[in-house]
């Protein structure tokens, strides 16, 4: 982020009594934490729920547990944010697809992210980017191709390889919602954008990207 | 962050570092970190490009999240475009895809539109768009953004502009929403990622090239408001600020508003003088400049990027949530851009969308009836001028908005001038609102009820339950709830179609502006229903108390005129005889206002029985309705006096048909006498105007063919003139039309030569033209359906003489009007009737063309229909006898085609 360990002085303001800290410390993550649930969102919610009205409520949230946090920041903050916001999707799924009995899982699988709807979607974006007009025909193949290579990473990788772009989260927040060292964290990045970078190389359109 | 590193893999730091640069917008390379880190220069290339790849992976899936029509755009990227070098990507929108690119040959940076080849795939879709682009090109106006031309290149076809140095006006509207922020994280909330990439291209731009534009200066007006971070700083409601209304409404915000549609309107009433739509104007269409410029783009490309009508696709151009509720019907013109361009101002001075459903078919359903909450409603600080000038250019009806766009932008300066706006308030609406502002004890009810007639009935009931729950230890307030209640249904109601003003004593709004009235349709009668059940149940709980018991019947007389209206007459019977049985036990209070709800919901149940046909029934009503009204009380009231007018000429017709002529003239002569005395007296009175044209003009057919004393070229003038000037001066008021129509209709009968053919075209020719504009207004309305017909079958008879084709083309038309109508309303006598006379006319006009065969297939149908009739009035002398006359045209027919 471009203002390195400025959350901790906005911290220190909120916890001086400054409320506008508060709404600016929200506001600093609040482009991240959309992204990350646009991203984890369930397909069938999408159209039905905006982000923006998650974000709302979990903006009351944070706000009624500020002092809470205060207290004992074990967090940091945005990855204390992602949990109520994480919270706050678990419970939208729930209202939604509580028919849906076998999603008794849910909280792991949009904490940890579902394995199989992850690989899936990131394969389409994948090729749906590569994909150029001539090369619409190849377009299936494409989305095959880098949903294998998908399935056949490590769960945790991937994992770190969404949370690294998507949320745009740093190594070490990385490691702190995943329960990583800072250490294997920064492997498993390492090691997923390179299985990333072989399947890339051999696909059309990538070379004369850069 | 270096104590860890040494955990960490060195790569993986570094590309921390890079692509945290990278996506701050600077200017980084692999090959410059690979040129400095020897040591692992192969692996940052590999994993780099790995990286850039997710990163621009992520721009796709957000700009395609939440548009399903984004998703479909699939151009690769792009480097060269016949002359123009792409530099970058600024924006994507539902059609296309938008670069900044240099034009080599000219050496000048240009906005580049590029269409994926998919939605120009047809040949005659691409002729469209070429032919719109060329229009586009031709327009020159400050505030449109120039379109430099079209092109093609690797079967990528595109649109070049003007590159605009701005934002849309939709990213400001969710910046606005977005919490808003003190200075010091200014700096972060300018280059937020990637919401929009239009946004975020200008942003780039203005920091690669060191540019202080400012989101804040290019929104300038209301940003040095002082309120703007006032508010923020001491409001104390943290979602208040979260859903930043801090100055949505306030003066400041209300005056920019009003500067951008001025500006739009300036822009698009040039276009439409170059007879060039906009057709889909809408916040992303709008740019503004550093300066506060409003720029136009994207003329007329909505529908050059649809299928052409009628290819079966029924994709409609244009984005719903901006779109006139014709539209949805495809009809577009002129007041389609007006009512787009009043959807827009809605947003940008509520903060959100009139209509915000998420879902297309929920959306297309709102749209299509109208239902959004008043600007007001939502933010009660907006100022009344401003909310009457969107809610005249949202108006459902077409005809009751600005009547140009021009009218629109000068109205929208007079309110940025503090001059009175020609917009008209809201009326009763309004008055309720702030009547409820001084009453906070039934405030939240009143707020509630209003919201509630809108968006949902559900909604209303319960809030009604607890109002009249209460109704034990404070009468008072229910009255006043009763009173708020009736104000809102009024808006369901059928009145705005017969009267200039809401039916509210007060004549504050005496006016043509009631902009806030529904279209009269079967779901408001629906509406109207489920309130009755809550009337009738409280009603019933209340028996004493008779305010309670006359609003229950005046809903029920709402419900009767709306189906009235429609056409559906034995549902209004009921809902006639429902009020009534209300009122009855009533009947001895000598409140006069009593005397005229019963006379007139007695009235109204006659006039049903008359347009079904049973006459006997009809007359029986408008006895009793007429001893109602006899009495001493009323004498000296001028709306009992007119109401008793208006029974007397249905009295009179009803005589008429059944064959008391002398009768039937005393009756309309009386109904003169009252009308014409109560017009003397009360000038200003409409209501009066048209019920004293509608006597003279049901009473000119007496007059010409009698030997009357009242002369019948002065009925004639008299009446027209009535009408004209209503119309003129209330031409949103569907009846006046309506009345004109039949006027000039009526009195294009006379004497035999007495009157010239021409004009008597002339007239007639008004006439259908008055008629067909309100058959296409108000589609559900059959009375202006039989109008249209009536007035073309009495046009081809007039041309009959002079001109057999022309009057073969209008007999056609009239026809196949009345043959819906018979259709639609098989049980209704009439139409079975003015079918079969219709098709009798045009089948002799066929014959005299020598048309013989065709004219048997004429007859045949007519005597079909006119079975019908019989059998639905097996009483009527003269159904038979016309059966009989019908028959021997068809023996007469075939025996002429008999070689």
């Amino acid at each position: 982020m471009a203002l390195e360990g400025f959350d901790d002085e906005l911290i220190g303001r909120l916890g001086a009594g400054d409320e506008h800290a508060f709404v600016e410390l929200f506001s600093r993550h609040r482009q991240r934490l959309k992204r990350m649930l646009e991203f984890r969102m369930d397909g069938r919610l999408r159209g039905r729920e905006d982000p923006s009205d998650i974000l709302q409520e979990v903006y009351i949230d944070a706000h009624h547990r500020m002092g809470h946090y205060l207290k004992r920041p074990q967090l940091s903050f945005y990855v204390w944010l992602r949990q109520l916001t994480i919270q706050r999707l678990i419970d939208v799924h729930r209202r939604h697809l509580k028919a849906d009995k076998r999603d008794i899982n849910q909280e792991v699988s949009i904490n940890r992210t579902n394995p199989a709807a992850t690989s899936a979607s990131l394969a389409m974006q994948l090729a749906a980017h590569l994909a150029s007009p001539s090369q619409m025909a190849m377009h299936a193949e494409l989305v095959t191709l880098i949903h294998q290579a998908l399935e056949e990473m490590d769960e945790m990788d991937r994992e770190v390889l969404v949370l690294r772009h998507f949320e745009e989260m740093k190594n070490s927040e990385v490691a702190e919602v995943l329960g990583l060292k800072p250490a294997a964290a920064s492997n498993r990045y390492v090691r997923a954008l390179s299985r990333l970078g072989e399947i890339l190389e051999t696909l059309p359109g990538f070379h004369d990207d850069n | 962050m270096a104590n860890q590193a040494h955990d960490r893999n060195p790569v993986e730091v570094l590309g921390e570092e890079f692509i945290r640069r990278w996506r701050a917008g600077e200017s980084v390379s692999a090959e410059q970190y690979a040129a400095d880190h020897p040591d692992h220069a192969a692996e940052i290339r590999r994993l780099f490009r790995a990286m850039i790849a997710m990163e621009r992976f992520k721009t796709c899936t957000l700009s395609s999240y939440g548009s399903q029509s984004n998703a479909k755009i699939e151009i690769g990227d792009l480097k060269q475009l016949g002359d123009f070098r792409i530099v970058r990507e600024i924006g994507r929108g539902g059609m296309g895809v938008v670069y900044e690119a240099d034009q080599q040959s000219l050496r000048r940076r240009v906005a580049v539109k590029v269409f994926p080849p998919q939605s120009l795939a047809d040949a005659r879709q691409l002729e469209r768009f070429q032919r719109e682009a060329q229009t586009a090109a031709g327009l020159h106006h400050t505030n449109i953004v120039p379109v430099f031309g079209v092109g093609e290149s690797d079967g990528l076809h595109y649109f070049v502009m003007q590159r605009i140095d701005g934002v849309a006006l939709d990213d400001y509207v969710a910046n606005r929403n977005r919490a808003a922020l003190p200075e010091a994280a200014e700096t972060e909330l300018r280059l937020p990622a990637a919401e929009s990439t239009v946004d975020n291209a200008v942003r780039g731009q203005s920091s690669a090239t060191g540019d202080s534009v400012t989101r804040d200066s290019a929104i300038a007006p209301t940003a040095d408001s002082p309120n703007h971070r006032d508010s923020i700083h001491h409001t104390a409601d943290t979602t208040a600020v979260l859903r930043g209304n801090h100055d949505f409404g306030s003066r400041s915000h209300s005056r920019w508003v009003a500067d951008v549609g001025t500006q739009v309107a300036e822009a698009v009433a040039y276009a439409h003088d170059q007879g060039v739509l906009h057709r889909d104007i809408k916040p992303s269409n709008l740019l503004i400049d550093p300066k506060g410029t409003i720029w136009v783009t994207d003329f007329g490309l909505a529908t050059a990027l649809t299928k052409e009508p009628g290819s079966g696709d029924e994709e409609i151009a244009g984005t719903l949530r901006y779109m006139a509720p014709e539209h949805l019907s495809g009809h577009q013109d002129t007041r389609g851009d007006i009512y787009s361009l009043g959807a827009t101002l809605y947003e940008l001075l509520t903060g959100m969308p009139a209509f915000a459903e998420k879902s297309r078919s929920k959306l297309i359903q709102k749209i299509s009836r109208g239902e959004f909450a008043p600007p007001r409603a939502v933010r009660p600080e907006i100022p009344r001028d401003l909310e009457a000038i969107l809610l005249k250019s949202m108006a459902f009806d077409p005809h009751r908005r600005y009547d140009s766009m021009r009218s629109m932008q000068q109205d929208l300066e007079r309110f940025n001038s503090g001059r009175p706006v020609n917009a008209r308030h809201v009326g009763s609406l309004g008055r309720m609102w702030r009547w409820a502002g001084r009453n906070p004890a039934v405030a939240t009810l009143s707020a509630a009820l209003l919201l509630g007639a809108i968006a949902s009935f559900a909604l209303v009931s319960s809030k009604w339950r607890e109002a009249v729950a209460e109704s034990e230890r404070a009468e008072s307030n229910l009255s006043l709830a009763l009173e708020s209640m009736d104000q809102i249904l009024e808006r369901f109601g059928s009145s705005w179609m017969a009267h200039p003003a809401a039916t509210v004593a007060e004549n504050e709004t005496a006016v043509s502006g009631v902009e806030f009235q529904m279209a009269v349709s079967d779901h408001n009668a629906t509406v109207l229903e489920s309130a009755l059940k809550f009337y009738d149940q409280f009603a019933q709980q209340n028996a004493t108390n008779s305010q309670l018991q006359s609003e229950t019947a005046k809903v029920h007389r709402r419900v009767g005129d709306i189906y009235e209206r429609l056409g559906q007459f034995a549902k209004a019977e009921s809902a006639y005889r429902r009020s009534l049985a209300i009122l009855e036990p009533n009947q001895s209070s000598g409140d006069t206002s009593f005397a005229i709800e019963r006379a007139g919901t007695l009235n109204q149940l006659g006039l049903t029985m008359l347009a079904t046909s049973r006459f006997r029934e009809a007359k029986t009503e408008f006895i009793k309705a007429k001893n109602i009204l006899s009495v001493n009380a009323c004498r000296s009231v001028p709306k009992c006096q007119a109401e008793l007018a208006r029974i007397d000429n249905n009295l009179g017709q009803t005589q008429w048909f059944l064959r008391d002529r002398v009768a039937a003239k005393k009756s309309h002569r009386q109904a003169i006498e009252i009308l014409e005395k109560l017009v003397q007296e009360n000038p200003d009175e409409t209501d009066f105007q048209l019920a004293l044209a509608h006597a003279y003009r049901i009473y000119y057919p007496f007059s010409v063919f009698g030997h009357d004393d009242m002369d019948h070229h002065e009925i004639r003038a008299g009446g027209i003139a009535i009408l004209e000037k209503l119309v003129s001066e209330f031409p949103n008021v569907p009846d006046y039309q309506c009345e004109l129509s039949e006027m000039l209709m009526a009195t294009s009968y006379c004497r035999k030569g007495t009157m010239e053919h021409d004009e008597q075209v002339e007239r007639l020719q008004r006439s259908v033209d008055l008629a067909e504009q309100l058959a296409a207004a108000h589609v559900s309305i059959p009375r202006y359906r039989a109008l249209h017909g009536r007035s073309l079958e009495e046009l081809a008879k007039i041309e009959a003489k002079e001109n057999r084709d022309l009057a073969r083309n209008h007999y056609d038309q009239a026809v196949s009007i009345y043959r819906s109508l018979a259709q639609d309303f098989a049980d209704i006598p009439a139409y079975h009737l003015f079918l079969a006379m219709a098709l009798k006319d045009q089948a002799e006009n066929l014959r005299e063309m020598n048309l013989i065969a065709d004219a048997g297939v004429a007859i045949v149908e007519a005597i079909n229909h006119q079975e019908a009739y019989v059998q639905l009035r097996p009483e009527s002398h003269f159904g038979e006898s016309m059966l009989s006359r019908l028959r021997f045209e068809l023996a007469r027919i075939s025996y002429t085609a008999i070689p």
